[in-house]
């Protein structure tokens, strides 16, 4: 188990160097520069801000310090925002893309296995035909246009719910970002989860178990726990992405998170700090996946083995 | 003649099947209909999609001709500023506007071209003349714009109609390379197997677990947006799915008979791919596919809204939805209009891609 884990971490490492060097030489081979402002510099500060940033060294020179620094754990001096390090600005955003991460991502569990399973043993039943469109319609919900409309309906009609902003977190602040990142995967995880569970209730086992007069309930959970198995591994992924944050999300509701920095980072040619969310956004997809391959070898014994 | 007829074939079986899944029917006419309006139905709207009627601003969605008799008084009194003269008296007939137009210095008639260059009246005909003054005739166009019009004064069905065209090609073209390149990897990698078919896909692994809507942004920020950048990007990020599940029916197909036979027959690699594996991929395919395309144009009209997708003058129901978001306070239907279409064709494209599901799965007889 130990040497699973390990053996894992490790191979995260190619990945891990694979993104640190496809997004630093990209971002450096594009032209433009940090300091391309619209009324340009002064040639002779220009030249000093290149010197005291390292701008102004080889390339692979750059490239082998950062590396240098990136293996103590320093992600370096933000270019955008003066005097203050990359790691700083990580340890704030990152506390409001997991909350709102981890809120939307319980949200959309809760209700879209709830959903499936009861889709799942009630075939052709009302949920399972309103989960038949319901499903197709939440995945074709974008973001970008739910988030405007709980705007203009809880926000500005309704004068409910604030229309943005983060306001240190209150739950006021929270619903509606946290509304409109769970939606979309309601309707993919009760789809997932209603054909999982159909299927495993067809099985021979649960067939049998049915046949020899066992309590529904105990049949249906005994089926629920291999049918949860690509579930969980859906979750992985999900998880790294509801966690680090839509980038649309946290623009339209103007939240301080990590999608926002990536992006006014992107935008003001900011090297490092596009490198380190890029850098922990990858490493908590890795961190994730494993953690739900770990919980899917805890489901199905199977699998452990296999490990 | 009921002695020759034939079992229907798979295809033919699959075609009936689909035919059976009444949602699925109906999504596929759906999207059948917003395809059409989007290819022909800019030529018939009347509007050209760069075309902006200054003095019809925002107007909300509505079946009556434009301008109706709200917005004429404003309308005039702008133009006739601009003629440099009063306007003494307005009478309307029918839909002809008897003007009586006077100013201390004359009325240059030259001047009265001001009245068509608006787009809201025709040619004006001189009735009268006195005292420096004009009495023309002018008549009201009836212009129509059933969706309303955008903050420029242009036509929204129209721009929505030219937009689902750029949306519509996107995601069919970048979902087509997706399914290329995604076929030939899975293929290859489930017919040669072994240690390729290992590294292969522990490559895909590890591009799933890059942040890759990170990457498409940052080369769309960093180089210039323009649509093949996109379509590339987009295509590269998409054909992971297709891959692995290419890859898995290719593992099953590859110890069947037909194809062991083939193998014997001594056919090489290349030509038993193309005509025995991959041919017999098109079920899944097929699905994948169809899934694949709402997935392309929702993430064609994301990077359309943050504004690195699709440029004016070009337009994408992104870029809509964006101008829409804007000024949602003002005029909510310059969301909902744009948004609507992209629900609309995405909807239909996950029911259409539910049916075919159904249709295809051998279980389902």
């Amino acid at each position: 188990m130990i040497r699973f884990i390990l053996r894992r971490l490790l191979q995260a490492v190619p990945t891990l160097l694979a993104v640190v060097t496809v997004s630093f030489f990209l971002m450096r081979l594009a032209p433009g520069g940090p300091f391309d402002l619209e009324r340009p510099l002064a040639p002779a500060a220009m030249e000093n801000l290149r010197r005291v940033y390292g701008l102004d060294r080889p390339l692979l020179a750059q490239f082998g310090s950062y590396l240098a620094a990136l293996a103590r754990g320093d992600l370096g001096p933000s270019f955008s925002f003066r005097d203050q390090n990359v790691l700083d600005l990580i340890a704030r955003g990152l506390p409001v893309s997991a909350t709102l991460g981890a809120l939307a991502l319980g949200l959309a569990t809760v209700l879209g296995v709830g959903l499936g399973i009861a889709a799942a043993l009630r075939r052709g039943g009302f949920v399972d035909r309103l989960l038949g469109f319901g499903a197709a319609l939440t995945l074709s919900l974008p973001s970008f246009v739910v988030a405007p409309l709980l705007q203009i309906a809880f926000g500005l009609t309704l004068r409910w719910l604030p229309l943005g902003g983060w306001g240190d977190g209150a739950p006021s602040h929270l619903i509606l970002p946290v509304v409109t990142l769970a939606l979309p995967q309601v309707g993919a995880l009760a789809r997932l989860t209603r054909a999982s569970l159909a299927e495993a209730l067809r099985t021979q086992p649960v067939r049998t178990m049915r046949s020899l007069g066992l309590p529904p309930a105990r049949v249906t959970r005994h089926a629920l726990r291999g049918a949860l198995l690509p579930v969980v591994a859906y979750l992985g992924p999900l998880a790294a992405a509801l966690l680090t944050g839509s980038v649309v999300v946290e623009t339209i509701f103007g939240l301080p998170g990590i999608g926002r920095y990536f992006v006014e980072g992107a935008l003001n040619r900011d090297y490092t700090l596009v490198m380190g969310t890029v850098l922990l956004v990858a490493g908590l997809v890795i961190l994730l996946n494993l953690a739900a391959d770990l919980a899917c070898a805890w489901l199905d014994p199977r699998l452990r083995m296999a490990a | 003649m009921t002695a020759t007829r034939s079992v229907p074939g798979p295809a033919r079986r699959a075609v009936l099947r689909f035919a059976r899944e009444r949602t699925a029917v109906v999504a596929l006419a759906v999207l059948i209909l917003i395809a059409l309006a989007c290819l022909v139905g800019p030529g018939l709207t009347g509007h050209d999609p760069e075309r902006a009627y200054p003095d019809l601003r925002q107007l909300p969605a509505g079946l009556t001709a434009q301008p109706d008799a709200e917005r004429l008084r404003p309308a005039l009194e702008r133009l006739a500023f601009r003629m440099r003269a009063r306007l003494d008296a307005v009478e309307r007939d029918g839909d002809t506007m008897r003007l009586t137009l006077a100013s201390d210095a004359g009325v240059d008639r030259r001047s009265l071209v001001y009245l068509p260059r608006s787009a809201l009246f025709g040619t004006p005909v001189v009735v009268d003349e006195r005292d420096g003054g004009l009495v023309v005739a002018v008549p009201i166009r009836r212009l129509h714009f059933p969706l309303g019009t955008d903050i420029q004064g242009r036509d929204l069905l129209t721009r929505c109609l030219v937009a689902g065209r750029i949306s519509l090609a996107i995601g069919l073209a970048a979902s087509l390379v997706a399914l290329l390149i995604g076929v030939a990897y899975g293929a290859t990698a489930g017919f040669v197997g072994g240690a390729v078919d290992a590294a292969m896909m522990r490559g895909v692994d590890v591009l799933y677990a890059l942040p890759f809507v990170f990457f498409v942004i940052l080369l769309l920020v960093f180089f210039r947006p323009s649509l093949l950048l996109m379509l590339v990007a987009i295509a590269a990020v998409e054909w992971l799915d297709m891959a692995r599940v290419v890859r898995a029916v290719t593992l099953s197909l590859r110890e069947r008979d037909f194809v062991r036979a083939a193998r014997a027959l001594g056919l090489g690699t290349p030509r038993i791919l193309l005509h025995h594996i991959v041919p017999n991929t098109l079920g899944p395919v097929t699905v994948t596919a169809t899934l694949l395309v709402p997935q392309v144009i929702l993430l064609e009209s994301f990077l359309s809204f943050l504004g690195l997708g699709v440029q004016e003058p070009q337009t994408s129901w992104g870029v809509l939805i964006a101008e829409g978001a804007r000024s949602i306070e003002a005029a909510p239907h310059l969301l909902a209009a744009p948004a609507a279409f992209l629900i609309a064709t995405l909807v239909a494209l996950n029911l259409i891609g539910d049916g075919l599901a159904d249709a295809l799965d051998p279980r389902g007889d």
